[in-house]
């Protein structure tokens, strides 16, 4: 009987076909299969209906995925593994990660009976998602695995004529996100097309790749800075390279095109709907997935029917869309409206201004409601824009821009507050959350920052000190250098950010200054959380050496005050 | 008369929380809206509080007369000068 929850070439494939390649090993469909009925006995034992799924490695992932939805049961996924996540789900851990009450599946060995819920469904909403980014606080997105496998289904019947059965497909995208869970591992799996676990960070990875056909499921938060590497060379043949997540601009297609030497693909979707719309960037016509129905309601907002939705209703987005006769052309978000002072202020109105600009190359705006209620912008300046800054310095500067803009909006809608950036804060799933604007803006702002490494209990952060400017404010006037004092706050609140400490910092010993650290320095900062000590162990180093170093003690928690007074 | 007029500029810095703008960014004779120092009608409200709270003027309903007296920091000083009764 064919188990309508699997799949089909995990049933069909041959055992010694290649499933996936776990850092260039190859791992046959017999292994996967064994891998899985050991998962399935492990989950079986948790007795759970609801776990929380994270791990990593692309390959564990989806082990624990389909064991679940073999079992019946449901994974709800996090993003990540942060103090953050934890607090906010009351459900075991599942995968290699911190809090995991099941970091692997090796020691489940021998029977087990199934899991005594639910038989595996089709229809069973196996999965749960949660929406990131721009729109504010999460909402879950429930999944069946139908959903899917229909997906899979469309994708293949669009892109696989192209792609010969040994195409590889490797992502630079996160897989516990709608895009990267579709276009990374269930269309291949679904297909049978072999797929690298481990996710490639950086676009001078993809250099590593082995001279086969592979297929890119990437965002434009990578595609940029691989058109903007000097040298690109891959020994790998692209046949097609897919992005989503935000816009790719016209100028970053066109490179990466001509480097990846293959047509780029640009998806449009949600974590709802998911994949909608598809064009060939740059400039192709957005055209909608087979069995996909478009139209605009009153306010020009494009609404979906799809076969991938749950139900047959249409589905209401934000995003305003034209259609001529050649096809749909996307215009922004309609719901980025900011309430100031009771005026209704369209963001996205005031950067399509702010790009038109000459000096402007990328720009996000926010509102900031405090004392008074004003919109903030992040803005990336063309070589122009620089020049321009240098010459009339940033008040004049701030002042200038306003007065540009200021022909075609309204004053009140214009930017009160200034940030001139290197690079948008953009996340992992390539889109520019509004809260990490907003940080931009505080007053005791931590600087942007990049991890580079990380363990359960130890951390590497990259740094940009150039984005932190008032950090250097009068100190000194004559050179600027970051003060000692910053330098400590920013490690025990980067610290207290990423690792679960107890307690009030009670202690600082063997602190060093052995170095100024200057806001072009190329600075990293590790820390490392001693749980049993209630110690912080932190380092500002560069190619220097080390510029700073010190240890933070914790007390143990306070007693909460009695409830009775 | 010219410590009136810093005292105003200092007294819009700190009013509007004007971000990296000193004393000397503002010029006594640039106007305060559009093309000057770019404030906004929000901005006016407030500043319209701020002059009431440090020196008791009250500024008038009349939308023109306000605007003259926004005109520049020399114009406002000149009517806070006449018209301040703390």
């Amino acid at each position: 009987m064919n188990d309508l929850s699997l799949p089909l070439p995990l049933s069909s494939a041959p055992p010694d076909a290649i499933a996936f390649y776990r850092n260039t090993v190859p791992v046959s469909y017999a292994a996967l299969r064994a891998d899985l009925a050991a998962a399935r006995r492990a989950l079986a034992r948790l007795e759970a209906p609801e776990v929380v799924l994270y791990d990593a490695d692309a390959y564990a992932f989806l082990v624990w995925l389909i064991a679940c939805w073999q079992n019946g049961q449901t994974a709800l996924l996090a993003v990540d593994d942060l103090p953050t996540a934890h607090a906010s789900f009351s459900l075991p851990w599942v995968g290699h990660c911190q809090g995991s009450v099941l970091p692997d599946w090796s020691d489940s060995e021998g029977e087990a009976a199934a899991f005594p819920g639910s038989p595996p469904q089709f229809d069973h909403p196996g999965l749960v998602l949660f929406t990131s980014g721009s729109s504010g606080t999460p909402n879950r997105v429930p999944k069946t695995p139908r959903q899917l496998y229909r997906e899979a289904e469309l994708l293949q019947q669009v892109y696989g004529n192209a792609l010969p059965q040994d195409t590889r497909f490797v992502g630079t995208v996160p897989h516990q996100h709608m895009f990267g869970l579709s276009f990374r591992l269930i269309w291949p799996l679904c297909a049978g097309y072999p797929i690298i676990s481990e996710p490639f960070r950086y676009p001078e990875e993809l250099g590593r790749l082995s001279a086969a056909p592979h297929v890119l499921i990437s965002s434009p938060a990578t595609l940029k800075r691989l058109a903007q590497l000097e040298t690109f060379v891959s020994p790998a043949s692209f046949l097609t390279a897919f992005s989503a997540g935000s816009p790719l601009h016209d100028s970053v297609a066109t490179t990466c095109a001509s480097r990846l030497a293959t047509q780029m693909i640009e998806i449009y979707g949600s974590t709802e709907t998911p994949t909608v719309m598809h064009r060939i960037a740059p400039g192709g016509i957005w055209r909608e997935l087979p069995d996909v129905t478009l139209a605009l309601d009153d306010h020009g907002c494009l609404k979906i029917r799809s076969p991938l939705l749950p139900d047959d209703d249409w589905f209401q987005t934000q995003d305003t869309a034209v259609c001529s006769d050649d096809g749909w052309k996307l215009i922004g978000r309609a719901d980025r409206v900011a309430k100031i002072e009771g005026h209704r202020v369209a963001l996205g109105a005031l950067e399509t201004a702010l790009l038109a600009l000459p000096e402007v190359t990328e720009a996000r705006t926010a509102p900031l409601y405090r004392e008074r209620d004003e919109i903030v912008a992040a803005v990336v300046l063309s070589d122009t824009g620089h020049a321009q800054l240098q010459a009339l310095g940033k008040t004049r500067f701030d002042r200038w821009l306003r007065q540009r803009l200021s022909a075609s909006l309204n004053r009140i809608a214009l930017p009160r507050r200034w940030r001139y950036l290197s690079a948008l804060p953009y996340n992992a799933m390539g889109k520019v959350a509004t809260a990490d604007i907003v940080r931009l803006f505080e007053r005791q702002t931590l600087p942007p920052v990049t991890v580079t490494a990380r363990a359960a209990h130890e951390m590497a952060l990259v740094l940009a000190l150039r984005d932190c400017p008032h950090a250097f404010d009068g100190h000194f006037p004559q050179m600027a250098i970051l003060p000692g004092v910053i330098q400590v706050d920013w490690a025990l609140r980067l610290a207290q950010r990423y690792f679960p400490i107890e307690g009030r910092f009670s202690d600082l010993r063997r602190l060093r200054f052995q170095r100024i650290l200057r806001p072009d320095d190329q600075v990293s900062l590790t820390l490392r959380f001693l749980p049993e000590k209630k110690e912080v162990h932190f380092a500002y180093t560069s190619a220097y050496g080390v510029h700073s170093q010190g240890r933070a003690s914790f007390d143990h928690p306070v007693a909460a005050p009695s409830a009775t007074s | 008369m010219l410590a009136l007029i810093d005292e105003i500029k200092t007294l819009i810095i700190e009013t509007l929380n004007l971000e990296d703008v000193t004393v000397a960014d503002i010029d006594t004779d640039a106007p305060l809206f559009a093309e000057g120092l770019g404030l906004d009608s929000i901005d006016a409200l407030e500043l319209g509080v701020a002059l009431h709270k440090r020196y008791g003027l009250t500024l008038s309903a009349e939308a023109e007369e306000t605007r003259q007296h926004f005109a520049s920091v020399r114009h406002l000083a000149d009517y806070v000068a006449v018209h301040r009764n703390r």
